[in-house]
């Protein structure tokens, strides 16, 4: 199998070779040692050559802000983005800043607020650019995934976290009209983003903490749920498959995203609790399963028997029956060393093949 | 219902409003600023802390009560002023470590420390080791608090210990350290006095190491 079919079809919980690799390329040091050059911002060319290069099946590109658009400096580590949410610069998270200051306070601000335009010029100049590199690497073609933000996310951006726990309590309808900005923008973009000819799609919306979800699965149900299954009814239109990427612990709201239609869940986060096994167990014949390996402890700071050994074990638990992708359990970020994320896949491609052995065992 | 037992429920409900007109009620009716403390913010937030482990309440609604018992706190605490039998439970120097902008997890376990009557002395995000060894020292704090969410980050925690002690700090403050990558095994590792898994735990935490008075 080339490594495009591999991963669709494992998204598909369908029969592969071996077990797909895949995971967000989020840290710079990673670029400079495996391609040999690191990048300033996230893009096409640089993140497929990674991507080939360390023998993945699958990339994430995000959607660009329009061409004409600049980002208002503030100074030289603080900018607004377009949605006039005010950013920091955040090296340790690259290529994801970290939000400090939000557009939106009241109601009032709302109506004074202009949404960015999600058809703008540009939207898709590095889905364009990662599609066409893709076209020309045969055998070796990767699945190209695009992505929309959920509702959640966008509705942080806006408000910030903090005002939204106060708002689910003072003003919920509040919280359901500026989820619906989101599924609008997202609905926009996501025929856009289709038309690239990318393989897949993922929603990116985190609802977990490190410990239990962000907000009570009542509040997830009556203001997220109904505007998530809309996107997710929307990338379905375009007949791709749903990728739906989020951290923490999330096991209240499984049942509603298994409901609402998603194929695929990403990242399982083991130190929020995610549990592989009862994951798979409860939701393995209707969700193909992504990640798992521990990014916070065991990738940066685990010897290589660690790190093989709860590789191996990932697969042990989600591999049998297909619809298992391997991934860590939040991204190869900053911190985690080269090294071991080379070592996670070696051993990946080693215990993770159909063929001749009981991965079960 | 007592006063005392109105409050408590006003604060747990997360209604502020209403927490501040029970609150000015009871003093009218000639409760002493400093009972209602102990009688109904304390044990409100205790609850809260309780429910939240409990996972029947989630971060909206311990955000709603810390609101809630900041209402009644904000008409206390004036009248509080040389009030010598009041004193705080200790002063907690808190921020997230350098490098570090998320400050979700830190401002939540501010929020219940200062419910549970410490006094917070926040220095926000991204706060360099000499930052908080100066803000010890001026403000006479017996706790620092620190906050990491990154394995990049988190590892500066070290750091702003070995600073508190060079600045002959160490046996002064209790140094509690929270944040997702962190485990017990780590903090202790770097020699601080204790690591907070969550919100109600950095608040149970902080109880136990209050210095004897």
């Amino acid at each position: 199998m080339i490594p495009k079919e591999r991963f669709l079809a494992a998204l598909k919980r369908q029969p592969v070779d071996r077990v797909p690799l895949f995971d967000f390329l989020f840290q710079r040091p990673l670029f400079k040692e495996v391609i040999g050059r690191a990048p300033d911002a996230y893009n096409a060319r640089d993140a497929m050559d990674l991507t080939v290069a360390m023998g993945l099946d699958s990339i994430w590109i995000p959607y660009s802000a329009p061409t004409a658009w600049k980002a208002e400096v503030i100074s030289d580590r603080v900018y607004k983005d377009e949605w006039g949410t005010t950013f920091e610069k955040d090296e340790a998270a690259w290529p994801l800043d970290a939000p400090m200051a939000f557009p939106i306070r009241s109601r009032e601000d709302l109506r004074h607020y202009t949404v960015p335009d999600p058809l703008a010029d540009g939207r898709t100049n590095e889905l364009h650019a990662a599609v066409v590199i893709n076209q020309n690497l045969g055998d070796k073609a990767v699945a190209v995934m695009g992505s929309v933000k959920g509702p959640l996310t966008i509705t942080w951006y806006l408000l910030g976290y903090e005002k939204i726990c106060l708002t689910l309590y003072d003003d919920p309808e509040f919280l359901e009209e500026l989820a619906e900005i989101a599924v609008d923008f997202a609905l926009k973009m996501i025929p856009r983003i289709a038309a690239t000819g990318v393989d897949a799609m993922i929603i990116a919306n985190d609802y977990g903490a490190s410990a239990q979800g962000l907000l009570k699965p009542a509040h997830f149900k009556t203001t997220y749920k109904p505007v998530l299954k809309k996107m997710v009814d929307g990338i379905k239109a375009q007949e791709l498959p749903v990728f739906f990427h989020c951290c923490g612990c999330i096991r209240d709201y499984l049942d509603d995203l298994v409901e609402i239609g998603t194929d695929a869940l990403h990242p399982l986060q083991r130190t929020a609790g995610m549990d592989l096994a009862a994951v798979k167990a409860k939701y393995g014949s209707r969700l193909c399963i992504i990640g798992n390996v521990d990014s916070s402890r065991t990738l940066p700071f685990g010897s290589p028997g660690q790190i093989e050994a709860e590789t191996r074990e990932a697969l042990r638990i989600a591999a049998p029956g297909f619809g298992y992708i391997l991934a860590s359990d939040h991204s190869l970020h900053d911190g985690i060393p080269v090294k071991n994320i080379l070592w996670m896949f070696d051993c990946a491609r080693k215990y993770g093949t159909y063929s001749g052995q009981d991965l079960a065992a | 219902m007592t006063i005392f037992e109105e409050l408590q429920k006003a604060i747990i409900d997360g209604k502020a409003p209403l927490a501040k007109e029970i609150t000015e009620r009871g003093l009218k009716e000639g409760i002493k600023p400093h009972e209602f403390f102990p009688k109904a913010i304390v044990p409100a937030m205790d609850e809260v802390g309780r429910r939240m482990r409990e996972c029947e309440f989630f971060i909206p609604e311990v955000l709603i009560a810390a609101r809630a018992a900041r209402a009644a706190t904000d008409l206390l605490r004036p009248l509080l002023v040389g009030d010598e039998s009041v004193k705080a439970a200790g002063t907690v120097v808190c921020g997230t470590v350098k490098g570090d902008l998320h400050d979700i997890g830190k401002n939540i376990v501010a929020m219940m420390l200062e419910s549970a009557g410490f006094r917070i002395v926040d220095l926000g995000v991204d706060v360099p080791a000499e930052k908080i060894v100066d803000a010890v020292k001026q403000h006479n704090a017996n706790f620092v608090a620190l906050s990491a969410l990154l394995t990049t980050t988190m590892v500066n925690m070290k750091g702003v210990i070995e600073a508190i002690a060079a600045a002959g700090l160490r046996d002064k403050v209790k140094v509690l350290v929270g944040g997702a990558p962190l485990t017990d095994a780590w903090a202790h590792s770097i020699g601080a006095d204790g690591y907070g898994k969550d919100a109600p735990g950095a608040v149970e935490l902080a109880r136990k190491l209050v210095p004897a008075a």
